[in-house]
């Protein structure tokens, strides 16, 4: 895991004699930051120096920062909202029927999320979410994604309906006739 | 359960959810699969983003591939990866795809918001 804590020893090994490092907008010194970073504090932010002293900190999201998990999820958004105007599909306008829809896949997989989560399957980089936890250890950003992945099937399949009108979709109204 | 094991169980059940419980038989129409293979390219985009910039990283006891790495991407393809996700993924999308679909078009069936119909798109005005 990334993001285990280091006891303040380690980061003084790993801040040689004469560093001076930027903490919460301070220069320490060395001494000072040992202390920061006591082995008894149960404090996050020793994590997040400990990022910051690995080497090539991995995050090619550093502009981004805490929002580089919903501004992917913008990206979705970005590639399906303009379906509903530029191919009329309406969905939008049935919001109950999205809402009926959404609301069923969304428990059941964000009981799959918790789950996972709570076994390790997979996790999120604290750096790059809104830090925004639900019960479960679930971040708001997951919720929002179980928003927009289904948004974004639903958008797609009216939006091919919309181009391939004579394909059946299943829900035709029963007497065949298309409706305007 | 591994999310490998989960996965797999997930495709499962929902095909048979659209089959056989909803009867929406979604996995029967051409719609469905355009949609889908659609929808799947952008899953390997966006999922590519999440994994490859190590927004979501995975234990490598619950996927066929390795541990997502400390520092860096994981690789881009092979090792029970494609486009840095784990190939579990793709099951994963499939089967929320697949159930989002399938319930959108159960309550249209069933006369919920059957209209107004989509389409058509903005170009074919006239037609």
């Amino acid at each position: 895991m990334r993001c285990a804590p280091v006891g303040g020893d380690e980061v003084t090994q790993l801040l040689g004699d004469d560093a001076r490092w930027q903490v919460h907008g301070e220069s320490l010194g060395q001494g000072r930051l040992s202390r920061a970073l006591g082995a008894d504090q149960p404090d996050p932010s020793r994590a997040r120096v400990a990022d910051w002293l690995g080497e090539g900190h991995d995050t090619m999201m550093a502009g981004v920062g805490s929002y580089s998990y919903v501004a992917i999820l913008g990206f979705v958004l970005l590639g399906c909202l303009w379906l509903e105007v530029a191919l009329r599909t309406r969905v939008f306008r049935r919001w109950k029927r999205l809402l009926l829809s959404i609301s069923p896949a969304m428990v059941l997989f964000v009981v799959w999320d918790v789950y996972a989560i709570a076994q390790g399957h997979w996790w999120f980089d604290p750096d790059l979410i809104l830090g925004i936890h639900l019960p479960g250890d679930l971040p708001l950003d997951e919720v929002l994604f179980f928003l927009a992945i289904p948004l974004a099937s639903i958008l797609t399949i009216e939006a091919v309906r919309s181009v391939k009108s004579h394909w059946i979709v299943g829900d035709e109204p029963p007497d065949g006739a298309p409706t305007p | 359960m591994t999310y490998t094991q989960l996965a797999v169980a997930s495709v499962l059940v929902v095909v048979i959810a659209d089959l056989w419980l909803l009867r929406t038989r979604m996995v029967t129409r051409k719609v469905f699969w355009t949609s889908y293979a659609i929808l799947a390219f952008f899953q390997l985009v966006t999922n590519g983003m999440f994994t490859g910039f190590g927004v979501v990283k995975y234990d490598g006891a619950a996927i066929i591939g390795e541990t997502s790495p400390d520092v860096g991407p994981p690789p881009f393809l092979g090792e029970g990866r494609i486009a840095f996700a784990p190939v579990e993924d793709l099951l994963f999308g499939f089967a929320l795809i697949l159930l989002t679909i399938a319930l959108w078009v159960l309550w249209g069936r069933r006369g919920v918001q059957r209209t107004p119909m989509s389409g058509p798109p903005i170009w074919r005005r006239g037609a």
